[in-house]
């Protein structure tokens, strides 16, 4: 039985069994990844999987089960069970699935993997770090392909398919001098191909520099409130929590800083915020939402004003807002008009943060966490790598306190980032 | 239950092969202000084969369970060292082995509780919640199951099937003051399936009480003074400190990386009130929160002491780092889903309890910080670590003063640890959350309360 043929029984069987609505969607998965661990590639892999998600709805009670297989018998259970969820849970008048959008298949990515491609490319890279940067430790990382079919369908007619196929390398590293060793760091590129060398994704040259100079990183015993300069390597951690309040949770539950503040000003006019998740500028496609939507791109926030919340069906259902049109995914950040040099030298004091490791912020949005793989900056000049510096401010503060924003963005595959400046921190040493 | 006799398989292994078939199985509902927002299950089983070929690891996996399914993984397992085999040659490799044959299954012997049962369950702490807290802005509870049913042989005689089991139960409670929002987390829950774990709602009443109490004190909560802080790590926050602080350093595969403990071992890394152990599965008579009897390389496992004394006495390993540093094997190889390869994992990482009474600890500092509980943590290879702190509260000269806003601390383990002054004589065990190094995989901690210096975040 074809995979379309499984979803359309899965639906006419939630039908027979009284359920009002179903949506069911099926994905078969291919990896295949070159590890290499401590500078060697040590393993081959191949895996392939395949993920059945059933979502059924009676009287607005909603059950969902999710397994791994499609022979009938396991079908029958998991159609069992998500009736049994779906009677068994409360009436939820927000519980709903897409409506009838016409039927679409789309394809995205390289279709098929070169895993001889892989290895030459990942040895080159082993090697030439090898050469170039003896002090450094290629601690983990590789290159894997991925490929995802999945088809979404609902009892509404909804009937989305799409293929999408790409490369990922990631690589973890620090570095060691006698007994001295520099904090671990780390990067991520999304690729659809293997044209270019490894050591030329991201600032990947950089960062691995920056590695071996931190072996003698710094402490100091300052405490001041400057500037960070957040690279675009740790943007995510930084913004990814401002945005996770533009979801469902903290709307649902009235926590979220950004609650009633669509169409306002909610951060520095340098801010804009895009997710594109169909975007030929990414390498890879998002075109399905997971309710069940075709993706659109989005502006987020533009120049300082929020011009959507990132809320699924249900989410706006139950806040009685707009659904957001896409799934977030896709991100960037839109660049300034002054360089990074520039940037660097208008810095009176701060850090140029490259990685932070920090708890949770709260629900007001005050954060704090070390300052990892960063330099101190004095005078407009990049001073020396810092340990043990602690950063502390708040979300809303640092959305509102840019003072810049570089004009180079760096190209992750899935998210695109510049240098972004930031003041009003407080940075303290042991 | 995905109960397996892979035995018959072992005439296919032509190279040194590890063959696994796993299930794991979880389950997710989620109550927000009295409503279901999610009501959900999910399994994921499969087979996976791991051979070493001339040095080279190839690994395959296939979600279908079958003798042909299982006969063509350890076939593509194979190939797929052979096909490393063909770029480079690193010598065979011959491991160590400790071979073993056991199976433990933490199944309940209860009558099972359908989700409409647990529905209820959850409802009913809810509404204990919402008649007694009228001013809180919102609630959250979650119960979260994971359980994980193995069944391993490996080529050098291993035979291992196991179920591990945990169940918890999150409560999230928030509260507005001046527009200003606050929240209180609250776990509950231990190793066991939800009919062992949870048997009436009303024994989780006091803890909710006691959570409410702390969240009211946060409203008053103040920030921390930024700097180097005298503190006291209440118990529940040892075993974080256990394994962020010192466990990840001295994973032997992070060692060989270049973690700051390669240099360290035999030497004083801590005070001499410190003594840290990876236990296996048994602690003081009593089966830890994460029981590992046989690692997923059909190691028999057995406890490592980390830390003995003050002095660093050795690493946790898989077969590999083992045979690197000559050490002999832990059994810290562990894998979380069936399509996942063995990595050097810890298990129920704890520091020892020592003989000081909290309240002295407490009363020994004159300008500090008692911090009581932690959200996310990480390590890193020079050891300095750090977690965030969602619960704590000042001490100004030997008593508790008001509660502190959430924050971060850090510092460099060694030198914490080293700062260590006195150790309390209770311990508390705790596998609420996820380990994530590649792979997520529930890992137990634990520890009494520890004074220490650390590096607290704040204004």
């Amino acid at each position: 039985m074809g995979n379309r043929e499984i979803l359309d029984k899965c639906i006419a069987e939630f039908k027979t069994r009284g359920m009002d609505k179903s949506k069911v969607m099926l994905n078969d998965s291919e990896v295949r990844e070159l590890y290499f661990n401590n500078g060697e590639i040590s393993m081959f892999r191949t895996t392939f999987n395949t993920s059945l998600q059933l979502t059924a709805i009676k009287d607005n009670k909603k059950g969902a089960s999710s397994i791994n297989k499609t022979d009938p018998a396991s079908i029958d259970k998991a159609i069992t069970d998500t009736v049994s969820l779906a009677e068994s849970s409360n009436p939820e008048e927000a519980n709903e699935i897409s409506e009838f959008q016409p039927a679409e298949e789309f394809e995205s990515g390289v279709m098929e993997a070169d895993n001889d491609k892989m290895y030459d490319r990942m040895k080159e890279f082993l090697d030439y770090v090898r050469t170039a940067f003896p002090k450094t430790q290629l601690r983990e990382g590789g290159v894997s392909y991925h490929k995802n079919n999945m088809i979404l369908k609902n009892s509404n007619g909804v009937d989305f398919a799409s293929t999408t196929g790409y490369y990922q390398f990631h690589a973890m590293f620090s570095s060691k001098e006698g007994e001295k060793t520099s904090s671990f760091n780390y990067t991520y590129k999304l690729m659809k191909g293997l044209d270019e060398p490894f050591i030329n994704a991201v600032n990947l040259k950089t960062l691995l520099e920056h590695s071996a100079d931190e072996i003698n990183a710094r402490a100091f015993d300052q405490k001041f409130v400057g500037d960070i300069i957040i690279t675009p390597e740790c943007m995510e951690s930084m913004i990814g929590p401002v945005l996770s309040h533009l979801g469902d949770y903290p709307h649902i539950t009235g926590s979220s800083l950004f609650k009633g503040k669509l169409g306002q000003k909610i951060a520095s006019d340098k801010l804009t915020i895009r997710s594109t998740p169909v975007s030929d500028d990414f390498p890879i496609k998002t075109f399905i939402s997971g309710d069940g939507y075709k993706n659109e791109d989005v502006t987020v926030i533009e120049n300082g004003v929020l011009k959507s919340n990132l809320l699924t069906l249900f989410g706006s259902r139950k806040t009685k807002q707009e659904r957001s049109k896409t799934d977030g995914s896709n991100l960037s950040i839109d660049g300034g008009d002054i360089s990074l040099n520039d940037l660097i030298k208008n810095t009176k004091k701060g850090i140029l943060l490259s990685r932070f490791s920090g708890g949770h912020p709260n629900d007001n949005g005050d954060f704090s966490g070390i300052a990892k793989n960063s330099y101190y900056i004095e005078d407009g000049e990049v001073k020396y790598p810092v340990k043990e510096i602690m950063v502390t401010g708040n979300l809303i503060g640092m959305i509102n306190n840019i003072e810049d924003i570089s004009k180079e963005i760096t190209d992750f595959g899935y998210y695109k980032f510049p240098w972004m400046k930031v003041s009003g921190i407080t940075i303290s040493g042991k | 239950m995905l109960k397996i006799d892979l035995s018959k398989f072992k005439n296919e292994f032509t190279e040194y092969t590890e063959l696994r078939a796993q299930e794991n199985r979880t389950t997710n509902i989620s109550l927000v202000n009295g409503n279901v927002m999610g009501n959900s299950t999910t399994a994921k089983s499969g087979v996976s084969a791991r051979v070493n070929k001339n040095g080279n690891w190839g690994f395959a996996s296939n979600p279908v369970i079958s003798d042909d399914a299982i006969e063509k993984v350890i076939l593509a397992a194979t190939e797929n060292a052979a096909f490393l085999g063909t770029k480079q040659s690193k010598g065979k490799k011959e491991f160590s082995s400790r071979p073993h044959v056991s199976e433990n299954a933490f199944y309940t012997t209860q009558t099972k509780t359908d989700q409409k049962a647990k529905i209820g369950f959850l409802k009913k702490i809810d509404d204990y919640i919402a008649d007694k807290y009228s001013d809180l802005t919102s609630r959250t509870l979650i119960i979260s199951g994971l359980e994980m049913e193995k069944n391993t042989i490996t080529s050098d005689g291993s035979v291992s099937y196991s179920m591990v089991p945990k169940y918890h139960i999150y409560t999230i409670l928030n509260k507005a003051v001046d527009g200003e929002n606050f929240e209180i987390f609250k776990a509950f829950g231990d190793r066991g399936q939800f009919e062992d774990v949870f048997t009436d709602p009303a024994l989780l009443f006091p803890g909710i009480d006691e959570a409410y109490r702390h969240l009211v004190n946060k409203t008053n909560g103040v920030f921390a003074n930024a700097g180097m802080k005298d503190v006291v790590m209440d118990a529940k926050l040892a075993g974080i400190l256990a394994h962020e602080a010192i466990g990840h350093t001295t994973e032997a595969d992070l060692v060989q990386g270049g973690s700051v403990a390669g240099e360290l071992l035999n030497k004083e890394i801590a005070s001499p009130l410190v003594s840290l152990v990876d236990f296996a599965n048994t602690y003081n008579g009593e089966t830890c929160p994460v029981p590992v009897y046989i690692d997923d390389e059909g190691v028999k496992a057995e406890d490592q002491v980390i830390i003995d004394k003050g002095i660093l006495k050795g690493y946790m390993h898989n077969k590999e780092t083992a045979k690197h540093f000559g050490h002999g094997l832990t059994g810290n190889a562990r894998a979380f889903d069936f399509s996942d390869e063995p990595l050097v994992r810890m298990r129920n990482t704890a520091i020892i309890p020592g003989t000081s009474k909290l309240s002295e600890m407490i009363a020994s500092i004159g300008d500090g910080y008692y911090l009581m509980q932690s959200s996310n943590g990480q390590a890193d290879a020079t050891s300095e670590f750090m977690f965030g702190i969602t619960l704590g509260y000042e001490i100004k000269n030997g008593k508790l003063g008001k509660a502190i806003k959430d924050t971060t601390i850090s510092g460099v383990a060694v030198d914490v640890l080293k700062s260590v002054t006195m150790v309390s004589d209770d311990m508390d065990w705790d596998c609420t959350g996820m380990c994530g190094k590649k792979q997520p995989m529930p890992v137990g901690m634990g520890g009494p309360a520890i004074k220490c210096k650390v590096n607290i975040g704040g204004k």
